[in-house]
């Protein structure tokens, strides 16, 4: 009985290839199993084969995703595997990065399926968990043996076109995506049945959780306004002339920073509105419309501001996913409070 | 409620209920529904679950009821003006009159598409796959395709112009005729079995329970105005032929169907469980809201109001669909849980993933809600031997005899929020 | 993404002409801006008068600021008080 042929990926770390330090190396494969892709085939029994293991380093990566997400799928492809299991990254973030990309490219550029493996927490699982089966791990590698295991459960299946079950029994964390199926009772009966239960104050679920809450609680009001740093972001899209850094008009993948050292206000002869979902004319024509940088400069002259800091952060929120959107603006709240700034006024659509 | 069991449907005179089999004098029927001067022509067919018949172009759907000892049957279409909901009703079970036809000058069709499949997983995916259908397929008159006529322009996007309002009506007329003429032959017959809705006085330590019924496209009474503010009914009259749906412009797979009215699945349930769990005590109907927040507010407030009045305890609550709608029906929900009123809510759900999880408007509240199932995930539909109700789509490429992979938006009756419907969506 | 700089402990104001979202997904401090192309802008003003809303509209965004309450503030150009002190959502 031939068994599932599988590719295995790992960063530099997990590949043997060396710690922190050799982050920066490029993508390579080596025949068979390697580090954890042991346990991996081990799991996998006689049912499957780690034929090859393709690594790559996590900065390397991170720094250029596009190049090695192309050079990993060209080491990939030529062991022509039945399914890839990326990881597991654990609570590793730049890891567990590579392996989201790389796992959703694999899915779509080869059509091979894919298992991955991330603790709940990793931010990666927010941006990949519609679109990949992620197992629930640890936060460590000292769960890599249950955590290999789950992964060759449910990447066996996958390997031979069967659909998971759902996310509790099959073993991974639930994506998000609701499926249509057919009750063997009407939505009255379970309606019904739903409130019933509440009346009588037993436990019951619903059958469509809504968004959690997710109040953040307010931060600490800015106590001295006439010393503080404003920084201005915004959402709206508006870039240097010409778009420098290309920031789609929609679905964007990419955020931009732009200085405003000695610029009083914005003008439509140096700046311009990108963002897909708003008519453009009144932003180009004077674009402090979308960022007052001019009164905030007036502000910062006459002393109440501190100063309004060098540099605009500009994302484009036309549908983008709130996924995205939140890991642009924790990278922008890095810089921005690394660098002392005060407060924000965010301005959007 | 005496129902008697259709198991087949025939043509042949005359017009008879023998023995489980309904036979129609189709001519007769025929001329009865031309009566009216609006239809070139009523095409009569029949549409057995199992065969490979696909409808299409789906108005409305009707199930034959008559009252043999009044006051009246459909009031406002069929019969005079007068309250229902109280004594005898006959019911031909298991058969639904299924009115079809092509839109008429000034009409919107941009949700007006609806189909049933009578095999195949499209059968599985409507109570209208397993009914006998006496599919009523409608052509007017010329004087409803005259679009250059001044009532044939569109004074209101969603309704349409007065010459498509005027044509609905005519076809709910006809549909509701069709449906007594056909229980009427139930008149003086043993029934297979009866049930009596009742509120009856129940063990007061019982939650009191009121339906809450947020209501788009069918006219009270024959009333097809908004609801000025929201009003409490007697499940019964839902029951009994007050709600009449006027509108197909509404998504097919949650239209307010009449058939859905009269067969109400939630009302149903919990009559079931009055004097067991819950005592059931009335209905509160309301319209979806004006597209301002201030009188959002207010029919919110109204709403609860009534609430308070009846003692409610507890609610089921239908949402309509749709984008201003999703916001009152979430802000009544919002305000009955902060009055410690249980609020369980049914819904049709779109999109369905982390990023659009389909709410268009939600709350921290709505902590019970039944899923109606996912109205923008895709059917696959085998193509059919037959067609029944028009030559194309208003707005699918493919040909209506085709294989198809559409939306179950477009299944009529799939995702209903009075619960009839068995589909369920869940996460993976 | 106003959530996450206040996640990250940056006081921040959103200006938004879509409230109604904003007050149920977004942060705690939201000032209503004047229109979706133009957000601190008003065209069919003149541009001295456009400035003045500017500068108001700015105003509401520090004031909200320099606000100190558990909950979550909306501050709208025609507020009651002209000083644009604070008035709960």
């Amino acid at each position: 009985m031939a068994g599932v042929r599988v590719v295995h990926y790992l960063n530099q770390f997990f590949a043997g290839i060396g710690a922190e330090e050799r982050a920066d190396a490029p993508p390579g494969a080596v025949t068979g199993a390697v580090g954890p892709g042991r346990a991996l085939a081990q799991a996998l029994g006689d049912q499957g084969e780690v034929v090859a293991t393709v690594y790559c380093g996590d900065n390397y990566f991170n720094e250029q995703p596009e190049r090695a997400t192309e050079e990993v799928l060209a080491l990939i492809e030529p062991y022509a595997p039945a399914l890839v299991v990326v990881g597991p990254a654990f609570n590793a973030g730049r890891y567990g990065i590579a392996c989201g990309r790389i796992g959703v490219a694999v899915q779509e550029r080869l059509g091979v399926p894919v298992v991955t493996g991330m603790y709940a927490e990793n931010p990666a699982v927010e941006l990949y968990r519609a679109q990949l089966y992620i197992v629930p791990t640890g936060a460590t590698a000292a769960t890599t043996g249950a955590a290999v295991q789950r992964m060759a459960a449910l990447g066996l299946p996958l390997a031979r076109g069967e659909r998971p079950g759902r996310p509790a029994e099959a073993g991974y964390l639930p994506r998000g995506l609701r499926f249509t199926e057919r009750s063997p009772r009407s939505g009255a009966a379970r309606a019904v049945d739903l409130l019933v239960k509440r009346l009588k104050g037993e436990a019951f679920e619903t059958e469509w959780p809504v968004p959690a809450a997710d109040r953040v609680p307010p931060p600490l009001p800015i106590r001295d306004l006439a010393r503080a740093t404003i920084a201005l972001v915004t959402s709206a899209g508006i870039v240097p002339l010409g778009n420098p850094d290309r920031i789609e008009s929609t679905f964007a993948t990419r955020w931009g920073k732009y200085s405003l050292a000695g610029r009083d206000d914005l003008t439509g002869a140096e700046w311009e509105a990108v963002h897909g979902g708003y008519d453009h004319t009144y932003a180009n024509q004077d674009p402090d419309r979308i960022v007052p940088v001019d009164v905030l400069r007036e502000l910062e002259a006459r002393g109440v501001i501190g100063r309004l800091y060098d540099s605009l952060y500009v994302a484009v929120g036309s549908g983008a996913s709130q996924a995205s959107a939140r890991q642009w603006a924790r990278e922008m709240a890095a810089e921005l409070t690394a660098a002392g700034v005060d407060g924000v006024i965010l301005t959007g659509t | 409620m005496a129902s008697y069991g259709v198991r087949d449907v025939r043509f042949g005179s005359p017009t008879r209920y023998d023995d489980g089999v309904l036979w129609v004098d189709r001519d007769e029927l025929r001329r009865l529904l031309l009566r009216s001067g609006d239809f070139a022509d009523v095409a009569i067919e029949v549409a057995r679950p199992g065969e490979a018949v696909r409808l299409i172009h789906v108005v409305d759907a009707a199930e034959p009821r008559y009252k043999p000892d009044g006051p009246t049957d459909f009031p406002g279409f069929v019969g005079p003006q007068r309250t229902v909901g109280e004594g005898r009703t006959n019911r031909l079970a298991g058969l639904a009159v299924v009115s079809v036809g092509d839109a008429v000058a000034g009409e919107p069709t941009y949700w007006r598409e609806a189909l049933i499949d009578m095999s195949g997983p499209g059968a599985d995916a409507t109570v209208f796959g397993g009914t006998l259908n006496l599919v009523l397929a409608f052509a007017p008159t010329a004087k409803f395709l005259d679009a250059s006529q001044p009532e044939a322009s569109i004074g209101h996007t969603q309704i349409g112009s007065l010459v498509s309002q005027r044509y609905n009506r005519s076809i709910r007329q006809a549909q509701l005729e069709a449906a007594v003429y056909l229980a009427r032959t139930t008149a003086g017959r043993r029934p297979d079995s009866t049930r009596t809705y009742e509120l009856t006085p129940v063990d007061p330590a019982l939650p009191r329970v009121v339906y809450l019924f947020q209501v788009n496209g069918v006219s009270i009474y024959a009333d097809d105005t908004m609801l000025p503010v929201p009003t409490v009914m007697h499940p019964n009259e839902i029951l009994d032929g007050a709600l009449i749906n006027f509108q197909a412009n509404i998504h097919a797979a949650y239209r307010y169907i009449t058939y859905f009215n009269q067969n109400h699945a939630v009302i149903d349930e919990l009559y079931a469980r009055h004097g067991v769990d819950l005592n059931f005590v009335a209905a509160i109907l309301y319209p979806r809201g004006a597209m301002q927040v201030e009188k959002k507010d207010m029919l919110a407030e109204y709403v609860v109001k009534l609430m308070r009045m009846l003692g409610a305890q507890g609610a089921c609550s239908s949402y309509t669909g749709g984008g201003h709608s999703a916001v009152d029906f979430m802000m009544i929900c919002e305000r009955c849980e902060r009055l410690g009123i249980k609020t369980v809510q049914l819904m049709p759900e779109s999109y369905g993933t982390p990023d659009e999880p389909g709410f268009v408007y939600y709350v921290p509240e709505a902590v019970a809600i039944a899923s109606m199932g996912r109205a923008t995930q895709e059917i696959g539909l085998p193509a059919p031997a037959r067609v029944i109700g028009g030559d194309a789509f208003f707005d699918l490429p493919d040909a209506p005899g085709a294989d198809l992979s559409v939306p179950y938006r477009y299944v009529f009756g799939s995702c209903p929020s009075t619960g009839n419907g068995y589909l369920v969506a869940r996460e993976y | 993404m106003a959530k996450e700089f206040e996640r990250a402990g940056l006081p921040t104001a959103f200006i938004t002409t879509i409230v109604p979202l904003a007050q149920n997904i977004g942060p705690n401090r939201i000032v209503a801006g004047q229109a979706v192309p133009h957000p601190l802008g008003e065209p069919s003003l003149g541009s001295a008068a456009e400035k003045e809303l500017r500068r108001r509209l700015v105003g509401r965004a520090l004031a909200a600021l320099q606000a100190d309450s558990p909950d979550q503030l909306v501050l709208r150009l025609d507020d009651p008080s002209a000083s644009a002190e604070l008035a709960p959502a």
